[in-house]
């Protein structure tokens, strides 16, 4: 047996607190009632398994006290075994009995400390303390305390105060390169009713949804001119589509103004949406047919997931920009240049035959099921053409145009990793092109099944802080993604890109 | 990729856990089966003798089981050097995730009363990404766990764990 190699010391970071045992908090008794609130049906359970017992056999008896004991035991369980403590590097979390959990969060990555007070808390005078770091799942819940011990939480954890008490900033830190860049206050788009055409014409899907409810409200009303109520819910849901393409024009804007973008949208009901540029994850360019045609691009940004599911989202900055003003604008909105659409690469070649194999072993199994479901009914009404016909058709047809899909998916896919930016575009019909900062990347995953090795290719995709930015590249050679994946994580710095 | 050298493998401590939970799910299935073929028997008389078919199946699965649990866990691996955390796993498809220290929010480490029962632990690595936002090695010897847990938090200093994981005593 080797000895393990020692750890090399770091001396550019911080020694990790040594763990004396010391320092550790309880929660405050009142927890338990807590618990016994948000776990009242399993309370309730357990309290009727318990007094009902008695009058059967001792083995019913045993097995339905087990039951309800069981059923109770977990109101006890945070308060007895749930303890923190803050150090001078980390948040540290315990709690669990049977499945013991244990975090340690540094207090540098927390992003926000909220407090709740629920009807035991203002009963007893304690709160919950709520520590978010970035990312949907990095949340601790401290709970419940007296309110001395909350506030003493919320100053020595507050992002501003970890701020404060930081050392010296590390060169190179993500955060500190894009806290406050110097952008003049530029305006972005301001549309009004006069650009609604436009805005309806390159919004495809809503278009085709909408030209579906027109065929159809005007089929029922031709066929079933007495059943006006069918044609009521389409004319409704024609509205509705009509609104919200009526939303990202009439009254639609946004400026760029010091360190922040501000869009602001809506009719009856107007939201106004700022977010800081340093929390900008990503950006989406995205055409369509129509688009193309009359020479516009859609533009969003894409923000980080820093407190919850609803601070995401990708906002759309300008639906019908001129073509090519996102190598203006991205720079901007990204803190980064852009990397030159000559410089974009293909995709590996052999990836379109690997997708019309899969085509052709989609049009088996459908093959074979469509020849299962022509079966059944040549069964009842004899040898029909028109069913036989059908199932080859589906056969045929399904497959053929999922392989045209994807050829001309293939044509439009490109991908570069950039000094500052990695890019993917893809898209058959309606292309996507999403630039992400390297320095935003938290991850990267690299996959591929039994026939891609084989073809030596793999998928690629690009993580970040934001539920909406993900940059994904399909069917790169491995050596590409290899490569792409190396220049990602070596080139992140310590700023916690988010 | 994922044959790549200096990926530490799980230890042969994780095999028997992976298939003991196969075995409390199997003896759920025979269960199931069992009941499933002494219902249908009232009903309908079928060629063969009771439970025969259950058996069977149950001994497909458990042959099955057997062999797919050990190409699981041949796949999983991890490596950690002084800039990134990488896992690998995947037996059809093949994944690799990697990790750069500097964005581990926390770290987890999480165990069972059978993975303490063997000394195992699941280590979960947290990012701010969104669409991989925890990394997780399961069933890694417990020791090494807390040794990775505390090796990537990140005020720990940097430096290579080294092949521990397959090391008798860890």
């Amino acid at each position: 047996m080797t000895e393990p190699e020692p750890l090399v010391a770091d001396e550019s970071r911080p020694v990790p607190q040594p763990d004396n045992g010391e320092g550790w908090q309880r929660l405050h008794p009142a927890t338990i009632a807590d618990d016994v609130l948000q776990r009242l049906p399993s309370v309730a359970v357990g309290l009727f398994l318990i007094l009902t017992g008695g009058g059967r056999d001792a083995l019913f008896e045993l097995v339905q006290l087990v039951v309800g004991f069981g059923a109770l035991a977990p109101v006890v369980v945070r308060y007895l075994t749930g303890r923190y403590r803050v150090g001078p590097e980390l948040l540290q979390w315990r709690v669990g009995v049977l499945k013991k959990v244990e975090t340690d969060m540094p207090r540098h990555r927390i992003q926000s400390v909220d407090t709740r007070i629920n009807i035991i808390g203002r009963i007893f005078g304690l709160e919950t303390v709520v520590v978010s770091s970035a990312g949907g799942e990095g949340e601790i819940t401290i709970g419940l305390v007296v309110g001395s011990a909350a506030d003493r939480l919320r100053s020595e954890l507050s992002p501003e105060a970890v701020a404060v008490a930081a050392v010296e900033p590390v060169e190179g830190d993500s955060t500190e390169v894009r806290t406050a860049p110097a952008i003049p206050e530029t305006e972005l788009a301001t549309l009004n009713a006069s650009d609604l055409p436009r805005v309806t014409l390159v919004n495809v899907s809503r278009l085709i949804t909408a030209s579906a409810g027109v065929v159809i409200g005007i089929s029922i009303r031709v066929l079933r001119p007495a059943e006006l109520v069918y044609f009521l819910p389409v004319l409704a849901t024609m509205f509705a589509l009509g609104a919200g393409v009526a939303t990202q024009a009439i009254g639609f804007s946004s400026m760029l103004y010091g360190d922040r973008i501000r869009v602001a949208r809506g009719i009856i009901t107007r939201t106004k949406f700022e977010a800081p540029l340093a929390r900008v994850q990503g950006a989406t360019i995205r055409r369509s047919i129509p688009a193309r045609r009359i020479g516009t691009e859609a533009i969003s940004v894409d923000t980080a997931d820093v407190s919850g599911k609803d601070a995401s989202k990708q906002t759309l900055v300008h639906p019908i920009a001129p073509a090519g003003q996102w190598k203006e604008w991205v720079p901007l909105f990204l803190g980064t240049p852009v990397p030159d659409p000559g410089t974009f690469r293909r995709v590996a070649p052999v990836s379109l035959r690997r997708r019309w194999i899969a085509e052709a072993r989609r049009a088996v199994v459908l093959g074979a099921m469509g020849g299962i479901v022509a079966w059944l009914p040549i069964q009842w009404v004899g040898r029909d053409y028109l069913v036989v016909g059908i199932a080859v058709a589906v056969t045929v047809l399904v497959p053929l145009a999922s392989g045209l899909v994807e050829t001309l998916s293939y044509r439009n896919e490109r991908w570069v990793l950039g000094d500052e930016t990695v890019a993917f575009r893809h898209g058959a019909f309606t292309t996507s092109l999403v630039i992400v900062p390297r320095v935003r990347t938290q991850g990267v995953l690299i996959r591929a099944n039994w026939f891609q090795r084989r073809l030596g290719i793999a998928n690629i995709s690009v993580d970040t802080a934001s539920p909406t930015v993900v940059g994904k590249g399909r069917d790169l050679y491995l050596t590409d993604a290899i490569a792409v994946a190396d220049g990602l994580l070596a080139g992140v710095d310590e700023g916690g890109g988010v | 990729m994922w044959d790549a050298p200096g990926f530490e493998t799980l230890p042969t401590k994780a095999l028997l856990v992976s298939r003991v939970r196969g075995a409390f799910m199997l003896l759920i299935i025979i269960a199931v089966l069992a009941a499933a073929d002494l219902v249908i028997r009232q009903f309908v008389e079928p060629a063969f003798p009771p439970l025969v078919l259950p058996g069977l199946i149950a001994l497909a699965a458990f042959a099955v089981g057997w062999m797919w649990t050990h190409l699981v866990w041949r796949a999983l691996g991890w490596r950690l050097d002084d800039r990134t955390f990488e896992t690998r796993s995947g037996v059809y498809w093949k994944t690799w995730k990697g990790i750069p220290r500097d964005r581990v929010q926390f770290v987890e480490v999480v165990s069972g009363p059978l993975q303490r029962h063997y000394g195992l632990a699941t280590l979960v690595v947290r990012t701010a990404g969104v669409y991989t936002p925890a990394v997780s090695v399961k069933d890694l010897v417990a020791d090494v766990a807390e040794r990775l847990r505390a090796e990537l938090s990140p005020e720990s200093p940097g430096g290579v764990l080294g092949n521990h994981a397959t090391e008798p005593g860890l």
